[in-house]
């Protein structure tokens, strides 16, 4: 049966007109199944990357305390030891600014121990006592490159917010990228002694953050069963805590920002439904075409034995076969816009409106389903209709007048 | 397998093509249906083809009326069944002609392993060989309608509908294919029923079947 079916539809797409007609349609409802998988993905690509310069900026999961400073005493390491956690940082997170050429900027002053932030981090610091790290986009606003002086100015004994600033020259020591663009400009990087005897507080510090054990990372699989891991993980350890600690997975900063991001995916999904519905018009208009301009062909087919139902297997056929073919087209467009997004300048989006500088698409099997999917259903739909609709001649009257 | 035709009526825009019209075709039976033009002729041949449905009246093949047969089951009819040789041979023009003759069997899924022998078989005897990949346009009006003839017999039908078979042809090739016809459903055991205006023609049929303003005279 499908070796006939296929015969039939070869025969009934065979000439130049046809294939004209076809080959338009065909990239006209590829085109517009790629805008819809193009734009989930570009929002996928962004929630996903936001949440990697997150996580490489903090690890997975942070503590704050809900006094401020806190002592990261041997009670953590005994938890994170129990709970197989063998890679965490402790941080002192201040206020501070970077003056150079009689410009200044407000910064997040970072106080790190460099050896187990890069671990947590997956960020490689090696830094001298006496410099800092910056972000590639201060780096640039500042024109700064390694080995240029910056002065910093710190808060200095500040627990009463009482002393003056502590201003001192650092030598840039190393440029680094978060991927997320306030987060290039704004965080620097020095020594954590250095800031905490700055801040006059001793080994206290404000924030630990921690990565995952490496088994649930490989357990996840991919990085939505990651966030749903993480989330279970947050959970754990705050029960392990006292309730003077508040835990946050990597996310939550931008918490809001992402869940804006899902929510906008969702509509525009269903609002760009309208292109295919369009394209599938055009799906229609040429299977009336050639319903009209092989009508004699269809005719003694009828007259030879083609039932109405094979009639409309063929045409069913037809529909699925340009379905399957713009799916396909679909993806190649997908994978040229990709390629425009990560390789040409001025695509790249303006960070301090966007978050990222850079967008990508992602797209997993449920996105392509769905789309997918949802475009058969119109092309069933809308096709099934009109098919219903199509006058029906008698045989006879119709052979008589197509072979007249 | 006889055909039972009993009173059947069919209308069309209020006019009466056949006014209860009863015959019975027996098995292997060869008929000519004459009549002046517009008699209603065709219109019976068509209806016992199931190319269309009695308005009134019951057409009987095997115990079942082909009036009451749904869409799916008369086109297994004709596919299965009849066999259709019309005057205006109705090749399509785009197709060579093997696969024209081949159209029903695709159509119906056949799987004959001897089809293409058959068809190569009565393609000689007709003379036809060399015209089998060539394109209907390429041949003769004799060579198509043998390509047609072909066409209607490869499944071999049991009964064999000619509509007006010589109408286009010179009186020498319309003898020879009057006589084929005779003799290739004979072969097959095929009901053969001719429609034509032919006075010569009608007279080589034992059974001929006259038709006057719908009605068997």
């Amino acid at each position: 049966m499908l070796a006939v079916l296929k015969t039939i539809v070869g025969f009934l797409v065979h000439d130049r007109a046809s294939k004209k007609f076809a080959f338009g349609v065909l990239f006209g409802l590829g085109f517009s199944v790629s805008i819809i998988l193009a734009t989930i993905g570009i929002m996928d690509g962004f929630e996903s990357t936001l949440k990697a310069g997150l996580k490489r900026s903090m690890g997975d999961i942070s503590i704050h305390s809900r006094k401020g400073f806190f002592k990261p005493v041997d009670e953590f390491a005994s938890i994170f030891k129990s709970l197989r956690v063998t890679e965490y940082s402790s941080y002192v997170k201040s206020e501070g600014f970077v003056i150079h050429n009689e410009a200044s900027k407000a910064v997040q002053v970072n106080g790190i121990d460099f050896k187990s932030f890069s671990e947590v981090s997956g960020i490689s610091l090696k830094l001298e006592t006496n410099s800092v790290a910056i972000g590639s986009e201060l780096a640039e606003q500042f024109s700064l490159k390694v080995g240029d002086e910056v002065v910093l100015a710190l808060p200095n004994g500040n627990e009463e917010f009482s002393s003056l600033p502590l201003l001192t020259r650092r030598k840039v020591g190393q440029i680094i990228t978060h991927g997320i663009y306030l987060k290039d400009l704004r965080l620097i990087y020095i020594d954590k002694t250095t800031l905490q005897a700055s801040l006059n507080i001793g080994p206290r510090v404000n924030m630990i953050s921690l990565n995952l054990p490496l088994s649930y990372e490989k357990e996840a699989g991919s990085s939505k069963n990651y966030t749903d891991i993480v989330s279970g993980f947050k959970r754990v350890l705050q029960e392990e805590l006292d309730m003077e600690y508040l835990v946050r997975p990597f996310w939550r900063e931008y918490a809001g920002l992402i869940e804006a991001v899902r929510v906008e995916k969702v509509m525009i999904g269903i609002i760009l439904q309208i292109i295919v519905i369009i394209a599938i018009f055009n799906v229609l208009a040429f299977i009336i075409f050639i319903n009209e301009q092989r009508s004699r062909e269809i005719f003694l087919f009828k007259a030879l034995g083609m039932s109405q139902r094979n009639l409309m297997k063929v045409w069913l056929m037809l529909g699925i076969l340009l379905w399957m073919l713009s799916c396909g087209i679909a993806m190649s467009f997908v994978s040229m816009i990709n390629y425009a997004l990560l390789n040409f300048s001025f695509l790249k989006l303006p960070g301090e409106i966007y978050t990222l500088g850079q967008l990508h698409i992602e797209l997993d099997l449920l996105d392509y389903s769905i789309v997918f999917g949802g475009t058969l259903v119109w092309l069933l739909l809308v096709s099934g209709i009109a098919f219903i609709k199509m006058k029906r001649g008698s045989i006879i009257s119709g052979l008589r007048k197509e072979f007249a | 397998m006889n055909l039972q035709v009993s009173a059947v009526r069919k209308t069309f825009n209020n006019v009466d093509a056949l006014r209860g019209v009863s015959l019975v075709l027996e098995e292997g039976g060869q008929y000519a249906i004459t009549g002046a033009s517009g008699s209603g002729k065709s219109t019976l041949m068509y209806l016992m083809g199931g190319l269309d449905r009695p308005s009134e009246g019951e057409i009987i093949l095997n115990g079942r009326n082909l009036a009451s047969m749904c869409d799916d089951e008369l086109a297994k009819y004709r596919n299965e069944y009849v066999g259709f040789v019309f005057q205006f041979h109705f090749l399509l023009p785009s197709m060579n002609c093997i696969n024209n003759i081949l159209l029903p069997s695709k159509i119906g899924g056949s799987k004959r392993k001897d089809l293409k022998k058959d068809i190569a078989r009565l393609a000689e005897e007709l003379g036809v060989t060399h015209c089998l990949k060539k394109y209907p346009y390429q041949l003769s009006g004799g060579e198509q309608q043998r390509i047609n003839i072909i066409r209607a017999l490869s499944l071999r039908p049991k009964l064999l509908l000619c509509d007006e078979p010589t109408g286009n042809l010179d009186s020498d090739n319309t003898n020879k294919v009057t006589e084929l016809l005779k003799r290739l459903a004979s072969e097959y055991n095929s009901t053969l029923v001719v429609v034509t205006h032919d006075h010569d023609v009608a007279q080589k049929f034992e059974n001929q079947i006259v038709i006057q303003d719908g009605l068997i005279k």
